[in-house]
């Protein structure tokens, strides 16, 4: 849960009295601040809707690796067209983020929370992301506008790099790498299980690398309500304070409460797929199909895309590794002159011709690298012991190409056995705004009459203010996550026989 | 290129953390590849007798190879000057750093000299080919400095080893506990030194002489209750035929024979014959640990008789001492390894300190290089180097006249594998790996090289 010491938030979420408030800001001059009276939003605001989600779109479960991106949308009066981006007399005068960017990755946030008798007003984050559409709308002598938001990590979304082969680092260290090196530096992660032999990307995706490794790993990556990177191991939910159920959820709070059980998405066995990572041999790693031609006076550069990642490629020596000739064959090995740069998966080759008048043809040029050898697919297969349904049902996890090692393919397909081999359970429970709730928080979800009384993990959060706050939490059962226990937990289980139990 | 022992990264763990089978188990491992390595094969390294020099300036008496893994330098040499003070240093060839430099007044006897220098390599990368160069003086004109080295390499040193947890029965956990434990196995992976295997060159085709010892090759090994197995290629003999013997010295005293070896009854042969036999060392009265020194002598009855390869090797007899405790390999959610086990952790401990102690006969071991032929690199006919195959690389040094290197195998050495050769390149690297007919333990000859290497890490040549 976030930080609410020394308010009373805890008390007036349940008062239906508080006064509820709800602030959101926009960072139009760009000066990573919101401190000028414009940038404040809250006096426009008709509506919110945020939404946070660890559940796989597919499965409705928290599977592996990541959640969806936060979202956002913000209604706001827009009479006088304060906010339409034509309106040189609005703030689209003032601003050219409104004005020429249209609003584009302006970066916004929105809290929310109520007004103590004593305090004033007490609000956390709900959202931290920024603007990707705009929407103006007029309807019915109503002037509105939406702008339709997403948390920080659509930024990764199409960031694609180039890198070089990182060497035996944990997951935790190679994503805490990659985020610095996309300029992210809120982030918050858990020491990793498993460390890799080499990681690289070439030209990947950076967000689905990063949800692949965090997978790798039996965790998941996202970002929280203050945008700040979160990677959370496979036992994240066992530890720290998560244990504890921080709020209960009782009938009297509630304004809806559904219950979904799922037995479509049921296996009785889960395959994980995994490949071995290790070093391979020195080999040609790119073989130019025809001569470079380089013009006199001039440089060519050719992008020598690699048959296999390699972690270093050996400088190609003139006359044995290419062969730089005038057009009737005359050697040019003289006026030739070659540098290179190169990351995992390819390499810059910059040839530059001296001579004053004659073309440079490189023929036969090639490069060698320290080749990285991804092994053939190597499979481990769980079943479920439960018998709950007939009849073969496989879950076959076979995308990650970070999963290397038989114990770590182990743990992975038990872990997802835990989730899939039970109908999924999924409770919806929608009341009055809890602001300090987070993703993965235990609550306890009471129905006295119903005859339910449930510790659950959050898994997805729905946000509205309009102008009442509210929110729409799924959730899961914790049994349904972890199906052993107790488990031993470092600094508190003791040495002994019998003990606490491993996970996996 | 980092050096990743074993393929096995134990993680680190914290407290409030839950623990993984998948965690607990590399612990296991580790221990269990630190145990094999210790119960390798390991071939003796090819050491000279007495190297002498009469000069008041430097000059290289031998050239030692080694493939860089470890920062730490260690030496042992026995040196002797005939007046004045000797001089003994170790100098990198590419760079002229010099590594260390000793020096002795001493006249008769030996002077032996041991220990490491700290930090040595530390600006070489993992894998990079070194080459130390060998180089004594004397100050006095006309006098002589002889040293005996028995070997220059590298090594890692145990400077802080943290106290074993005890997992006391009781006590709440710690991840101290489990942190500490990993440290001290990677901290004894890291004072271990690979076999480098060196691939051992014998004298170019030693003649024998008729009806006495003549002296063939000198090496060194350490002292282990195991086989040790001496392989030797010899071709003519008349009369009564060949003969060879081991004569075995304990280093703390290079010239004094503790035992002789003798294999007689080799019989006379027109076609090079490779024949290995045991040496019964463990009845010698070594202890174990001990430094010996091997020297291999052939004698002929009669005619001609020629010795062309030898090679030593100490095979483990895989012996675990009884009190080494195999630790459970936990399982989650089964019916008795899913529980961590207090009695399950103290194996850890135990076994760790095993090593430590060296309990498991003599880990780690200490030597890595490779010396140079005993006489000028280039110069020799039929150069060779024999080793047992046990590592992924083998990096070359092309000999002079560019000839293309081979590999010999299989019985009597009648299976060949000719090595791709690059004439721009000093060293060729090969990855064995592509040749799988060479199975991993067989013993086998590269010819047509100069030096030969065989290394777990990717060699880097300068």
């Amino acid at each position: 849960m976030q930080n609410v010491t020394g308010t009373n938030l805890a008390t007036n979420w349940k008062a239906t009295d508080a006064t509820p408030v709800c602030h959101v800001y926009a960072d139009w001059d760009g000066d990573g601040d919101y401190n000028l009276p414009d940038e404040d939003l809250t006096d426009y605001v008709l509506k919110v809707n945020v939404t946070h989600r660890l559940l796989d779109p597919v499965f409705g479960l928290p599977v592996l690796g990541a959640g969806r991106p936060a979202e956002a949308t913000i209604t706001l009066n827009n009479a006088g067209h304060r906010y339409s981006p034509e309106n040189a007399s609005g703030l689209a005068g003032t601003y050219t983020s409104i004005s020429q960017q249209l609003c584009y990755r302006v970066p916004v946030v929105i809290d929310m929370g109520y007004v103590d008798t004593v305090n004033g007003e007490e609000v956390t984050r709900q959202f931290t992301g920024q603007i990707e559409g705009v929407q103006p709308a007029e309807a019915g002598g109503q002037r509105q506008l939406v702008y339709t938001c997403r948390g920080r990590e659509a930024l990764l979304e199409r960031l694609t790099l180039d890198t070089g082969a990182l060497q035996d680092q944990r997951i935790d260290k190679i994503i805490a790498m990659r985020l610095s090196g996309a300029g992210m530096t809120s982030m918050l992660l858990d020491r990793a299980l498993f460390t890799l032999p080499y990681e690289w990307s070439d030209s990947e995706n950076l967000l689905a690398h990063l949800q692949d490794l965090a997978a790798a790993d039996g965790g998941w990556l996202y970002w929280s309500k203050e945008g700040q990177a979160r990677f959370e191991r496979a036992t994240h939910w066992l530890e720290g304070t998560h244990p504890t159920v921080v709020e209960t959820l009782t009938t009297g709070l509630a304004v809806r409460q559904d219950q979904d059980t799922s037995w479509r998405n049921i296996y009785r066995s889960v395959i994980v797929d995994y490949a071995a990572i290790s070093d391979g041999p020195v080999q040609v790693v790119y073989r130019a199909a025809s001569p470079i031609e380089v013009r006199p006076n001039d440089t060519e550069e050719v992008t020598c895309v690699f048959t296999t990642p390699v972690t270093g490629v050996i400088k190609p020596e003139e006359g044995d590794d290419y062969d730089p000739t005038a057009p009737l064959g005359i050697s040019m090995e003289a006026y030739c002159l070659l540098s290179l740069t190169s990351t995992a998966g390819r390499a810059v080759a910059t040839f530059t011709n001296t001579h004053p008048t004659l073309s440079i043809f490189v023929k036969g040029f090639f490069l060698e690298g320290y080749t990285i050898l991804r092994g053939d697919a190597q499979q481990v297969q769980v079943d479920s012991t439960l018998g709950l349904i007939p009849g073969q049902r496989e879950y076959h996890l076979s995308q990650n190409p970070w999963v290397f090692c038989k114990d770590q393919a182990e743990m992975l397909a038990c872990r997802l056995l835990d989730l899939l081999q039970q109908p999924a359970i999924v409770y919806t429970w929608t009341g009055r705004l809890c602001p300090y709730l987070e993703m993965g928080d235990k609550v306890k979800i009471t129905n006295a009459a119903q005859g339910l009384s449930e510790d659950c993990y959050i898994v997805g959060m729905q946000i509205t203010y309009g102008p009442a706050p509210r929110m729409s939490l799924e959730l899961i059962p914790a049994s349904r996550v972890f199906s052993g226990g107790p488990y031993f937990v470092l600094g508190s289980s003791k040495y002994q026989d019998p003990s606490d139990e491993v996970y996996y | 290129m980092p050096y990743r022992p074993f393929g096995i990264n134990i993680p680190e763990v914290e407290d409030g953390q839950v623990v993984s089978a998948s965690v607990m188990n590399t612990y296991g491992r580790y221990l269990a590849a630190l145990l094999s390595e210790s119960k390798a094969p390991y071939s003796a390294q090819k050491t000279k007798n007495n190297t002498t020099r009469k000069a008041t300036t430097y000059g290289t008496v031998e050239t030692h190879y080694l493939i860089h893994s470890k920062s730490t330098m260690f030496y042992w040499v026995c040196m002797r000057v005939s007046a004045g003070t000797g001089y003994c240093r170790f100098v990198d060839h590419d760079t002229g750093y010099v590594y260390l430099e000793l020096s002795t007044t001493v006249l008769t006897g030996w002077d032996l000299r041991w220990g490491t220098v700290s930090g040595a390599f530390s600006a070489k990368n993992n894998g990079d080919i070194v080459t130390i160069d060998v180089q004594t003086k004397a100050t006095t004109a006309n006098a002589t400095i002889t040293i005996k080295l028995m070997g220059v390499g590298q090594t890692g040193v145990i400077s802080t080893w943290n106290p074993l947890p005890n997992f006391t029965d009781g006590t709440t956990s710690a991840a101290k506990d489990f942190n500490d434990l990993r440290d001290n196995l990677r901290r004894l992976e890291n004072s271990y030194v690979p076999n480098m295997n060196p691939l051992l060159a014998s004298e170019p085709q030693k003649a024998l002489g008729s009806d006495s010892w003549v002296d063939v090759m000198n090496a060194t090994i350490r002292y282990r209750p195991d086989d040790l197995i001496a392989y030797v290629e010899w071709k003519g003999g008349g009369g009564t035929g060949v003969q060879w013997r081991v004569l075995l010295y304990n280093w703390a005293d290079p010239d004094t024979v503790v035992a002789t070896y003798t294999k007689s009854g080799m019989g006379i042969s027109d076609h090079w014959v490779w024949s290995g036999s045991a040496i019964p060392w463990d009845t010698y009265g070594f202890t174990e640990g001990n430094w010996v020194r091997l020297r291999l002598q052939g004698r002929n009855d009669s005619g001609t008789a020629d010795i062309r390869r030898v090679v030593f090797y100490r095979n483990s007899d895989l012996v675990t001492d009884a009190n080494w405790a195999v630790p459970q390999h936990w399982q989650a959610n089964s019916a008795n390894d899913d529980d961590m086990h207090h009695s399950e952790l103290i194996k850890l401990s135990t076994d760790t300190q095993m090593l430590y102690n060296g309990a498991e006969q003599i880990f780690p071991e200490r030597l890595a290089t490779l010396p140079s032929p005993s006489v000028a690199e280039g110069d020799a006919q039929d150069r060779s180097f024999t080793g047992i195959h046990r590592k992924r690389w083998l990096a070359c040094k092309a000999h002079s006249d560019k000839e293309t290197p081979s590999i010999l195998y299989g019985a009597n050495l009648a299976e060949a594998i000719d090595l791709p050769y690059n004439s721009h390149k000093d060293w060729q690297v090969y990855d064995l790996d592509e040749y799988p007919e060479l199975n991993y333990g067989t013993v086998y000859i590269v010819t047509g090289a100069d030096v030969a290497i065989e290394s777990t890490l990717l060699p880097i040549a300068p």
